[in-house]
Parts: structure tokens; sequence; C-alpha cells
């Protein structure tokens, strides 16, 4: 297919003194996606340096992106979107909502949703766990619902029908929905949990009664999953490689399949944890790219370490994500040349 | 396209880590090939790095692609060049960890079994120290796979000119034009270039002038001791 299509190109000026070097395939195609991951790429480096503990700011310029992130970044920068269809604060980069503001970098409300009428967990659908999470934006799936007003997405049951309803039914409710979201939390997302606890001072993912988020919960397509990774903002590194909508899952797939699971005791996955990261890997595909083939001879998905082990200087937990293998190849790469920079660092001045 | 604008297309893969990161932390280096091929119109450049995979716990081949034959320029694909033997594993089928005995192992190469029972020293002539004792756990993967390239030779553990080409169907009606393993490769992760790098340069400019006297080989750094492993 390739070769049809080259021949059908017209004689490019592909001129080296008297030689000639023709161009790869699809010149049109491939100058296209060398712009985009071009973009991506610097996005994902810039976006590295802020997200790396161990490196210093590489430039105010940089740092004043901050608040943003990568997803922020690529929203102002490239896209320009309001895709929440809200007016966006030009300051703070938050997009008000009315009720709340919304920090699209984050991808989570700054501030916990509430009503006016007392309710233990307002706006919530006890049997949806994602609408426990009191900063998440639209149950994590702003593909096909909207919010109005920075309290409910579209059809959940306001606090005064909540409240109308039986308390005591409500509380045993909250209870079991509690119950299992502790269980899937924190039998699955343990890892997740306490690298969300070390950013905890960056990123309000807490929520009031103690109950633990889903902080990378179900992206439902790839440009949620680019949100989702940046709102692991200090963890995860090499991840803005999603290039299309091309191979990528489908919103609201796999959702009893966990997205990441703790890692160790060792370096390497174990036989049952190797399972787990292909289930993963079969039912959300690449945490980074959205691929839904891993690549590997094998056909194992490949355990991506989150944070990168030799990034986490501190022993700190890690989690495993499903990857594949160009993308780990490319991440590879990233975490060598940020070892690299952070040795220059550490470096004495001569 | 000329050959600075391929120069500038190799940077920007680079730029990606879309290019061979000879110390990429998550595949131990043991030794890298760089082949190029020139048709009448067609023209491909090709790394290959050997080495372990610590993330997929495998020994891999990497190939890596750019050409007018190519749509996407990159890592292409990884083969398998060595194997563990069910009879004889290397791996513990549990935790993965490898359980090789230094002083006695074996593995299949190419569909071949082979046996060794090296030597500290033939170690050591291979750059390789064993300062413990024999016994299950006390050889790495890394440090196998680099005896293995001292003592069979890359040929034997990089692909054939046929296979390689296997991975990449459009390019047809190629003949070999350079093919080494002894070259000054691009420091990726120190950000350097491979517009600025004496061999890729060369390459591609002995590529556009059809004449392999023009490859320059610079100082040669694909052995594995120049890389320091950042895992």
């Amino acid at each position: 297919m390739l070769r049809a299509a080259k021949e059908e190109m017209p004689a490019l000026p592909v001129v080296w003194g008297e030689s000639v070097l023709p161009l790869a395939a699809d010149p049109v195609l491939l100058e296209n996606r060398i712009r985009a991951k071009s973009q991506l790429a610097e996005n994902s480096r810039q976006g590295f340096q802020l997200r790396s503990s161990t490196l210093r700011w590489a430039s105010s310029e940089v740092k004043s992106r901050t608040a943003l992130g990568i997803r922020g970044t690529l929203y102002d920068e490239g896209i320009g979107s309001r895709c929440t269809g809200k007016e966006r604060d030009s300051e703070s980069g938050l997009d008000e909502f009315g009720a709340r503001y919304y920090g699209s970098g984050l991808g989570r409300f700054m501030t916990p949703d509430w009503a006016t009428t007392p309710i233990d967990v307002p706006y919530a659908n006890f049997g949806n766990p994602q609408s426990l999470n009191l900063y998440s934006y639209v149950k994590n799936n702003p593909t096909t619902v909207g919010d109005p007003d920075g309290h409910c997405p579209d059809g959940c049951p306001t606090p005064e029908q909540l409240a109308a309803g039986n308390q005591f039914s409500q509380n045993v409710f909250v209870g079991a929905a509690k119950g299992l979201w502790n269980m899937v939390a924190g039998t699955w997302n343990t890892g997740a949990e306490l690298l969300n606890a070390q950013t905890a001072a960056s990123s309000p993912t807490g929520t009031p009664f103690g109950v633990p988020t889903l902080p990378m919960a179900q992206p439902a397509n790839v440009t949620q999953a680019v949100s989702g990774a940046v709102a692991q903002t200090a963890v995860v590194v090499g991840t803005a490689v999603a290039e299309s909508g091309a191979g990528s899952r489908a919103a609201g797939e796999s959702t009893a399949v966990p997205q990441e699971i703790p890692a160790g005791p060792s370096a390497r996955p174990t036989a049952a944890q190797q399972s787990a990261i292909n289930e993963m890997g079969e039912a959300h595909g690449c945490s980074t790219c959205g691929a839904t083939t891993p690549g590997t001879k094998s056909g194992n998905w490949v355990g991506d370490h989150q944070p990168p082990t030799a990034l986490n200087k501190d022993g700190g937990p890690q989690v495993y994500k499903p990857q594949c293998l160009q993308c780990s190849r490319q991440q590879g790469g990233q975490v060598a040349a940020a070892v690299r920079a952070a040795k220059k660092q550490d470096q004495p001045q001569q | 396209m000329n050959t600075r604008q391929i120069l500038e297309d190799l940077d920007k893969h680079a730029a990606e880590f879309n290019f061979p990161v000879l110390d990429n932390a998550y595949v131990e280096f043991a030794a890298a090939r760089l082949s190029a091929f020139r048709g009448a119109e067609d023209w491909l450049i090709v790394f290959e790095v050997l080495g372990f995979s610590t993330r997929e716990v495998g020994f891999v081949d990497d190939l890596y692609a750019y050409g007018s034959c190519v749509a996407k320029g990159g890592f292409v694909d990884a083969e398998v060049p060595i194997a563990s033997l069910p009879q004889q594993p290397l791996f513990d089928a549990e935790t993965n960890e490898c359980i090789a005995d230094w002083s006695r192992w074996s593995v299949s190469v190419g569909g071949d079994k082979m046996s060794f029972a090296p030597t500290r020293e033939e170690y050591a002539e291979a750059g390789i120290m064993i300062d413990r004792g024999p016994g299950p756990g006390t050889l790495t993967e890394i440090e196998l796979l680099r005896f293995l390239v001292h003592r069979l030779g890359e040929r034997r553990l990089f692909m054939s000119d046929q296979a390689l080409l296997s991975h990449l169907p459009v390019c047809k009606g190629l003949s070999k034009f350079v093919q080494t393993t002894r070259w000054q490769h691009p420091d990726v992760a120190d950000e350097e270039r491979p517009s600025k790098n004496i061999s890729i340069a060369s390459l591609v400019e002995a590529l556009a002038q059809r004449d392999p006297s023009l490859f320059e080989q610079g100082h040669p750094n694909t052995d594995w001791k120049f890389w320091v492993q950042t895992t």
C-alpha cells in the first residue's frame, strides 16, 4: 500500500549535489506526524521537567506553566479549545462553572462539590463510585457527559431529591459505596493512593471523609488518557505520546479491570503481576498511547513501573501500568535522559 | 529531501527518543549494529540494538529503521535473539528473577541449544568481572548476553539481512551498502543530535552520493562499556 502511495506521488525536489535521496513514503503525512509528535515530545519533555522532583526548573518560562501542566499547555497553545464550554479565567487558567472552578490541566475541580442542602456526598450516585470523588469532572467521562453548573453531570439526582429520600437508606448506600470503593481502590490502587499522597500538596485529590480517590479512573479516550496521565503530575514520565484516537479503547469499556496494580516487592513483575498487567492491557490498551496490542513477541504487555525505578530515588511505592513496546522504548530513552540530566545537576560546580 | 532535511528528520526522531538510545533505561545494552541499504531509488538505515529488556524480562534485538521505504521511521520491532531453555530455565517461573549459574548455563541461540561452562578468566576476557561463587542466581542476564556476544560474535546474534529486511516488506530491491558494529553513535540521552554526529551525517551523505567510502566511523563507541546503564 505504501508502495502504491509512493508511486502516485509527484516527483520531489530531492537533491543533494548531483545525488538524490527520495523522501519517505508519504511526505505530507510524514511531515504532519513529525510536527505533531515533535510538539507532543516537546510538551512531554517540558512536562517531565515539571514533574520530576529530581530535576530543577529548566527556565522560568517552563516554571510558569506549572499551574496547567501538559494538558493545559496543549490546550492553551495547540488546540485552544474550551471543550468544557465554559469561560476560562485568563489569569488562573481555570474554567468557571458557576459553582466551582475547574482546572483542565488537572482534570479536576479545584474545590470539592457542595450543596445548599446538608448531605453527606453532594450529587453522588451511590451506584457509581466515580461520583463519590468530590473533585472529579463529569465522573471522568467528559466525552459523553457535560456539566452545566459545576455540581453535577447531566441527569444526576439533586441533593434535594436525595435528601427527600430515606436518610437511613442513603447512609447504607454511602457505607456500601465506601466499602466497595475501599475494596476496589485498596486492592488495586494502593500504589496510586500512595502516589497521590506524595502529590497531595499540589493536587487536591482527597475527599472530606477520607474516601480514597480514583486518581486515574477509566480514561474514556486518548484525550482523557493524556489528561489522566497529567493528573499524576509528579509521578508519570513520558506519557504525551498519544497520537490519535485510532486503536484506542472506546469510552466506558472495561470498567471492572483496574488501570494499575501495585508493583514490587522485586524490580520485575512476578508471573501473577504479569498476568494482571496483561489483563489490564487487554482491557484498556497501552496506558501511554492507547494502542490495543503490546507489540511484543511474547504477547505480554510491558509493565510500566511508575514512577520509573531510576527516578524513584526515595524508594517510594510504585505501580504497574500496561504499556506497549514502542512507548516503553521511548520512555526508556526519556528516563535515561532524565537520569543523565539529574546527574549533571548533582555534579558540583567546577 | 536533501541530506540536511533527512538529518533534521533523524534529529526529530532522536528528540522523541524514537532513535536508538544505547543507554536506554529499560534495555541493558550488549551490542549494536548499523546497516544501510541502497536501491535504485530507495535507501534504508537500520540500527539493531542487542540487549536485555528489564521490563519485558527478555533478551531483545531492537530494530530501528529510517528510509524512503519506511513510512514511520523509528522503532520497528524487537526480535528475540536468545531464549531460555525449558529444561534449564534462566528465569524463575514465579518471580521472573534470573537463576542462572555463572559456572554452567545453557541457552537457545537461533533455535540451537548451546551450553557453556565458562571460567572467571573467560568472563574477564569478555570484560565481565565475576567475583562471587557459583550457584543459582549468580549471573545476570546482561552478563550472560555480553559473554555470548564476546564468545559467538555479533553475527550470530544479530539478524540476517534477509530477516532484517523481512521486517520492512515495502523495502525491495535494496543492496547492502554499509554494515558495521563499530561507529560513533550519537549520545541521544545527552541531547546529541544525529545531524551533529559524524557517523550518521557521513552515512547519509554516503547514501546520497552512492559512495560507501564516504561513511566515517568516527570514534566508535558501540562497545557496551561505553554506556553506563541508568536503571
